[in-house]
Parts: structure tokens; sequence; C-alpha cells
């Protein structure tokens, strides 16, 4: 089940959907589909066959957006990668998790120059 | 704490676990996966098993008369055995064997120039191709 | 006037470690009181070549050599969810097949474990026994697919190679000589003194913190969680070989063997049911057009939950793959677990952890 939601709406509507016991948070994808950056996250039900929802917004790559890591404290890792991967910026996290100074910049983008 | 000095002791007379090997054979079971055997005779160059490999193992290399050459890298090859299922002639012109592959040392030309011998096979089929046209563009 | 703290590394390079990861414990006489780490000393760059040098029906080989310990289950993820996008049907002979090969990898990835884990401990002997009894499994997986490690048994549309009679024999013989093994194993694990001051109450994980933090895999089972993804999907068909959820409750590291070894002795009955049971068929079902669509697909690896992403547009080279996998994400929890524990238990929970780092990165 997919729902599309705004940018600036993030925290709150992660917020008001998510409680620890009956939710399940997988992961954070990030995907380079023609120039625009598209985030899915992306959740499953404990104990129940199949039940998914999918969390789904568009940025552009030189944007700022929130991150969840006060409200699921597992999601820190792959903020973390898609921020040295794909050179998008979030609050309160760097970068540094796979690449060092003297690797490419950003491989995951498809028109890089770095 | 009685226990384990009994197995301690019942441990003396028992026979070891290893093998000594090289004096002695390590036993594999049938149709281990080990180095592909090509015959010449039958294959009719098609070109399906060097489209189909992984890390591209396998190249043909094309001369002006017609003919191909076939090269085959067995320090690239992982032993998967895809070649073997994608051609068309089944078990006759491509066949996996139980061989282990031979160590790389630099006398063996395959190991030391395989990049020049790569890119020579590719750069030949384009110019076989365009010399093709040249004659039919004459006429 | 405030306490002085000293920092010690476990570093990159240990005598204790099987792969390459460092963490920095700031310690108060002997307490450890904070934790900074850093993973990715083997980044390899796979998603982008998945996505740049390989076709599609390539990908299943790249892809299995992540990780040498649980080959077989990044290669199947990969598998099915490009079947799904061809939308091809499975017959059952091939589904069994495919659950014959996870449920041995399992076997073999919990004995490598548990040598580590007495290892670490100072039972030196115990790590060698384990070792030794574990090349029975060993031998059956090299008699079905031709390797010891990397199987290649899985290719789209089914798998590579039939299961034979000489082959059957030696999977009896061997299982039931590994069985009274494990039974000998669980004696000693439970009933010995010098290893249950190492293990018992030490690196708890309560209930709470595992819902909170995102535990998965046996970690989050010996904390009395009911977190296993064969109970969540409908891929394989599990009640039907005799499946059972092994949940323990004290949540330190002694539950996390006796999860362990509980589930060794399940998967050997779920392998005898397997092969008496096995029905007729062919073993390849034949693939037609291009893959097109978005899916995803979610497996338990022994280690936890294994998650795959896959996009394509109808071309020969897929448009995105995404890998997450259980250590990955379970970073945070064993940062959480070392804080307030001794220095000198620090090695014993990490190996406890069971952390593969070869696939968190990728």
């Amino acid at each position: 089940m997919k729902q599309v939601i705004e940018i600036e709406n993030l925290k709150s509507s992660i917020k008001e959907f998510y409680k620890p016991e009956v939710w399940h948070y997988v992961t954070l994808n990030a995907s380079d589909i023609d120039g625009v950056c598209k985030l899915q996250w992306i959740f499953t039900k404990y104990e129940q066959k199949d039940e998914s929802i999918i969390f789904e917004a568009d940025v552009e790559f030189d944007s700022t957006i929130d991150s969840i890591a006060d409200i699921i404290p597992s999601a820190i890792m792959s903020e973390m990668e898609v921020v040295d991967l794909f050179g998008l910026k979030i609050k309160d996290i760097n970068s540094g998790l796979y690449l060092d100074e003297t690797s490419m910049k950003t491989p995951l983008k498809v028109n890089n120059n770095g | 704490m009685i226990k384990s000095f009994v197995e301690s002791f019942k441990n003396l007379f028992e026979k070891p676990v290893t093998v000594n090997y090289p004096s002695e054979e390590i036993k594999r079971p049938a149709k281990y996966r080990g180095l592909i055997v090509y015959d010449v005779d039958e294959c009719i160059f098609c070109d399906k098993c060097e489209k189909v490999c992984p890390p591209k193992a396998i190249v043909f290399h094309q001369n002006m008369d017609g003919t191909k050459k076939y090269h085959y890298n067995e320090y690239l090859c992982i032993f998967c055995g895809e070649c073997v299922r994608s051609c068309p002639k089944i078990d006759l012109a491509l066949t996996h064997s139980e061989i282990k592959p031979n160590i790389g040392t630099m006398d063996n030309e395959i190991f030391t120039q395989w990049r020049q011998l790569y890119k020579d096979a590719k750069q030949s089929r384009i110019d076989y191709k365009l010399s093709k046209k040249k004659p039919k563009k004459e006429d | 006037m405030a306490k002085k703290t000293i920092n010690i590394p476990l570093g990159s390079q240990h005598i204790s470690l099987l792969e390459p990861i460092r963490f920095n414990f700031t310690t108060e006489n002997e307490k450890i009181v904070d934790v900074d780490w850093d993973v990715g000393f083997v980044h390899r760059g796979i998603e982008r070549a998945c996505t740049t040098d390989f076709e599609y029906k390539q990908v299943g080989y790249v892809v299995a050599r992540v990780c040498g310990l649980c080959a077989i289950t990044h290669s199947l993820a990969y598998t099915m969810g490009i079947e799904q996008l061809l939308q091809l049907e499975i017959p059952k002979k091939i589904q069994y097949l495919r659950l014959l090969m996870l449920e041995l990898d399992r076997i073999h990835s919990h004995m490598l474990c548990l040598s580590h884990v007495s290892e670490n401990a100072g039972f030196e002997g115990m790590f060698m026994k384990i070792m030794a009894d574990r090349e029975l499994v060993m031998d059956i997986q090299e008699a079905i697919s031709g390797n010891r490690v990397q199987f290649d048994y899985v290719s789209i549309g089914g798998v590579n190679r039939d299961l034979e009679l000489e082959t059957e024999k030696l999977l009896k013989t061997n299982l039931s000589e590994l069985e009274k093994k494990i039974d000998d194993l669980m004696d000693k694990f439970t009933n010995n003194w010098s290893l249950s001051l190492k293990y018992k109450n030490i690196g708890v994980l309560t209930k709470e913190n595992a819902y909170i933090m995102n535990a998965l895999g046996p970690m989050a089972r010996a904390a009395g969680a009911k977190i296993d993804v064969r109970l969540e999907t409908n891929n394989f068909p599990y009640e039907e070989v005799g499946y059972e959820p092994i949940i323990e409750t004290s949540g330190d590291i002694h539950a996390r063997n006796l999860v362990r070894l509980k589930e060794i002795k399940n998967s050997i009955k779920m392998v005898r049911n397997i092969v008496d049971g096995l029905p007729q068929g062919e073993i390849e079902v034949k693939a037609k057009g291009k893959p097109n669509g978005e899916t995803f697909v979610r497996l338990e690896a022994p280690r936890g939950e294994i998650f795959y992403y896959l996009r394509a547009n109808g071309k020969n080279i897929l448009q995105r793959v995404r890998i997450k996998t259980p250590t990955f994400s379970q970073i945070p929890v064993m940062v959480d677990i070392f804080k307030g524990a001794n220095y000198a238990d620090a090695h014993a929970i990490l190996a406890s952890f069971d952390p593969c780092m070869s696939c968190t990165a990728k």
C-alpha cells in the first residue's frame, strides 16, 4: 500500500503513524530517476502476512530534509548511507560512512562528474 | 568434573580428523566443478557463450578470412557453468570437467597479457564488419 | 570534580575479530560509558556495479559474492524478485529444493557463531571440535551443488542440479551423526560451570528495547520478542515442513546460544521432512520477456532479515538494486548493549551478536 506525502510534513506524518509494538521499520530507499530523487520509507506489520505501507516523496538533489532519528533510533544508519552515496543534505547527519577523501564523490547519482 | 576426565581419556585413542595432504588424496564427490573443456570440431561459432559469461572470460577473435579463434581465461572464470548450459550443442562443444586449474606463472601468456588480447579481439570484430561494407558501397 | 575517563580501542585489526570493525570505548574504572564506532572498511561498490556493468541475468552471480556465509540467501532473494517482475510461476519441486539449501545454510552458519563465542570465552578446545563437526554439513553441500562455500545453485526459473540417490544416503547418514553431537553440545553449554560465569546475565537486551530499537534475528528472539520473517511472508511452504518459532526470555548471551542450538535442531527436522516428501517434476521453467516495474522481497537469513528492492524499465540493465542486510540495521542496538558492561566482557558480547561486516559495507 502506497501513500504520497509532502516533504514538509514528514516528521508529523510519521510520528502520528508509528507505534513500536505494531509496525516494523525496514529501511529508507533512494533512487535517481530522470534527475529527480525519489525517497521511500518502508514499514511492515509484525506477525501479519504480507502487510506493508510505503511513504513516498520527491525531492531535488540540493534541498535539505529532516531526520527521523529521534522517533526511530535505528533510522540513523540508512540516512547516513543516503547522504554519502547520493549527496542529499539531512539535518545533523554527517557523511563518511563508506567514502573518504580519495574516493569518487556521490557514486550512485546517474550523471555525476566527480 | 569426572565426566570431563572420562571424555579426555577416551579422546586419546580416537582417530584424528585431519587428512595428511599431499601424501593422502582428499576424497571429492562426483561432479565437482572444474575447468571448461572446448572441442573445436563441434563448435558452430554462434557466440552465445561469450554473451552469457559474467566475468567475460571467453572471447572469440575474428580473422580476416572468416574463421574465428577461441580464447579462455581460466583465472577469471568462476566455474558457474552458464556457458555449458547456454550452448546449443548440449555437452558436445563445451563440457564441465573435474580438472583443477594450474598455477599462474609469468611465462603464461593468458595470465600476463589478457587485457591486450581482449581489446584486440573486440577491435578485430569492428574491422571485419567495416571491411565487409566497403565493396558493397563501391558496387 | 568530574571522574577521569580512558579511551580503549577495539581496533580494526584484532585477534578475536573475524572481519574489520572499529569501536572506541570510553571507560571509567572498567565500566563502559560511551562508544564510538566505524564500519565500512570493506566497501566495494556492488550496488553501482549491478546497474552499470552487468546485465540482469548475470547479477545473481555478482550479488552472491557480497558475503561468504549467507551466499545463497542473497542470490535467492534477487532471483525471486526478478521472477516477480517477469510474472513466472514456480512449481513445488523447485521451491522445496531451494528451501533445502536455505536450511542447510542456516545450520552451518549457526555452528560457526557458536564456535566463535566459545573461543572468546577461553575454551579453545570446543572451538576446534565444533569446526570439525561442521565439516559433516559442508560435505553434504559439496555433494549437492559442487562447491563448499559459493554454491551458484539458483538461476532464473529454477535450480541448476537435481537431488540424486547417493546424495540422499550421504545426507541421512551425516544428519543422524550431527544430531547426536548437537545434543551433547546443549548439555555442555547449559551445565558447564566455568562457561556459565562468562555467559549468564551478561550483555542483556530487554524485550521493550528490542521493539524500540528494531532488533532482528536470534538476538530479538532471545529477548522474548516474536520477530521472524518466516511468520510474515508466503514465499515458502514453512508450515508444511514443520517450522516452529523458538523464543527465550532472559536476553543474555546464554539465551542467544540456546536459541541458535534449538534452531539447528529444528532445521535438521525440516530437512529430513523435505527429503522424504520431495515431489516429482522438472527443475527449470523457461523465462520470456524482459523485467519491468518495481518490487521488493524479504527473506530470513541466519542473522536476521534481508531486504531487496528492484526497479527495471524493460531493458537488459536494471535501474536500481537496493540491498539491506541484517547487521547493517542492528549497529545502534549493539552500541546500546555495550553501555554499562565491563570492558573484560566486551569480546564475548561482540561475538554473540554474530556480526557480518562484508554484508554491512557492501
